[in-house]
């Protein structure tokens, strides 16, 4: 073994020592999270007793289906719209550079602004409007320089062939962005489930999303409970992730 | 009118921060919205006492600890993910290593943080520390960092670096001289990628950090949920905002 690959193996092992000490910790049998006092599955049953918990789940996967689908297909219209260029195509991608690089709590906060001026009422719908503001400028900039690299051939080869514009669109634009949309849309989806700062700004008294909830209970200090939670989520982060490579790789 | 949908998004987010402007020019009162309108009998009522609280002590201090933990972290990521992403080249399977080393980053944030706090209760030390919220920091921001500088070295051209060996240079040099100009354009990516988010970031050091280092964004936070003062928060979002604004301007330009 070579000294970087030694370098490399002991960075890989420090990054996943606390996700794996955090995996153990949650099958203690007691409240400690120091010392392993037996092996149980007690905190995983109190964890699926805690409504709050449930409801943040809950919650969480709602905005995760809502800002997934209105995050890709927004993003990727606008997309389609810059792509035409011409009369303030270079402002509008400043400004979304803009809203794709500003920190998170300004963002938060600016929304939280409009939305009182307008007298909307925190809740999920002001959470969505935050997590869309914060994942359409990445789906955008994906979908707009794949759809840069695309040649004008492919389009101008249809319409010589007299397929109608609908159809251009199904079967030769869509298929050539759609890997960019496919990372856009996963994206999307690792960034609502880990959105914090946002939501908790926009979240009214009874929102509560799984971040929140974790943020809330972590404040107070290490859990056995949050453990058994924070490893649900990983397995199920660790399935999709599979998923998604596994895909990636078959085409 | 093709351009409605864009138009509109950033339409909507532009509104929104000519809002916080608007609230960061009226004066704080207590009443349900804490501000005064910006029009009190016909003639418009603007305040400048949040501008001038931005000079105070407790604001430039907050300053100061931003731009050290920014800086502290962006050097310790950068410096040690240029040389991960250097190792990686070096080996016979790049990609396998590069996938090993990221997927601990594909964990949402929140939870690496947390998986990290179970880490530091071993060691006392490190509870509420500012050492705490560089690992923590140098844990999230790694790939920023490792990703653009690996990208600008598998594409360095290899005859470069023969070249020199040919002519005698010592590895060291050779890394000084040789590899790290020819991917400064990775460098400076890598540096823009992990200075601007760790100088807004706001949920690691409240929850990790020392108490004593206030964020700038903790300040917006604070003054919002804890103390209400809605004028304070705008004027400080505006100043992150205007921060922003002038280096995507600059980083436009280069």
């Amino acid at each position: 073994m070579k000294k970087s690959e030694i370098l490399l193996t002991m960075v890989a092992m420090a990054m996943i020592l606390p996700m794996m000490n955090m995996i153990i910790m949650s099958f203690t049998a007691g409240q400690s999270v120091y010392v392993m006092e037996g092996f149980s599955f007690r905190h995983y049953l109190d964890l699926f007793q805690n409504t709050d918990a449930q409801h943040a789940i809950t919650l969480s996967l709602q905005l995760l289906a809502l800002t997934v689908v209105g995050g890709t297909l927004l993003g990727t219209c606008c997309a389609f719209a810059l792509k035409a260029g011409g009369w303030g195509t270079k402002t509008l991608l400043g400004g979304l550079l803009v809203m794709l690089t500003m920190p998170e709590v300004a963002t938060g906060f600016s929304l939280t602004m409009l939305f009182n001026q307008l007298n909307i009422d925190n809740g999920l719908m002001t959470m969505w409007m935050g997590q869309l503001v914060t994942v359409t400028p990445f789906v955008t900039f994906l979908v707009y320089a794949k759809l840069k690299e695309m040649p004008p051939s492919l389009v101008m080869a249809a319409q010589d062939m007299g397929v109608s514009p609908l159809r251009t669109l199904c079967h030769v634009v869509l298929p050539f962005i759609r890997p960019s949309v496919v990372s856009g849309a996963l994206l999307s989806a690792a960034l609502s489930i880990d959105d914090f700062v946002v939501s908790s700004m926009l979240s009214g008294p009874e929102s509560t999303n799984l971040p929140q909830f974790i943020y809330n209970s972590v404040r107070l200090g290490v859990t056995p409970e949050i453990n058994a939670l924070a490893t649900c989520m990983l397995i199920l982060i660790t399935i999709i992730a599979v998923i998604a490579a596994k895909r990636h790789q078959r085409p | 009118m093709r351009k409605w949908l864009p138009l509109l998004f950033v339409g909507l987010f532009m509104t929104a921060l000519a809002f916080v402007l608007k609230t960061s020019v009226a004066e704080s009162v207590n009443a349900m919205p804490p501000i005064t309108p910006l029009m009190v009998d016909g003639k418009v009522h603007l305040v400048d006492t949040q501008y001038r609280a931005l000079w105070s002590t407790r604001y430039l201090e907050s300053l100061l600890d931003t731009v050290r933990v920014g800086v502290v972290n962006t050097g310790i990521t950068v410096v040690v993910g240029y040389l991960l992403a250097f190792c990686i080249t070096q080996t016979r399977r790049p990609l396998l290593w590069l996938t090993l080393i990221l997927v601990p980053a594909c964990v949402p944030f929140l939870l690496r943080t947390y998986a990290w706090m179970g880490m530091f209760n071993y060691v006392d030390s490190l509870v509420q520390s500012d050492m705490a919220t560089h690992i923590v920091m140098f844990a999230n921001y790694l790939p920023f960092a490792l990703l653009p500088c690996y990208a600008s070295l598998s594409k360095l051209d290899t005859r470069l670096v023969n070249a020199a060996k040919d002519m005698g240079a010592s590895g060291f040099r050779i890394f000084c001289r040789v590899i790290v100009p020819n991917t400064r354009h990775g460098i400076t990516t890598a540096l823009g990628m992990v200075l601007l988010p760790s100088l807004g970031e706001y949920a690691i050091p409240s929850l990790v950090g020392h108490p004593a280092t206030k964020m700038l964004a903790s300040h917006i936070w604070e003054q919002y949920f804890s103390i209400g003062d809605w004028p304070m928060a705008s004027a400080l979002a505006t100043m992150m905002v205007l921060a922003t604004v002038l280096v995507v301007m600059k980083g436009k330009r280069t």
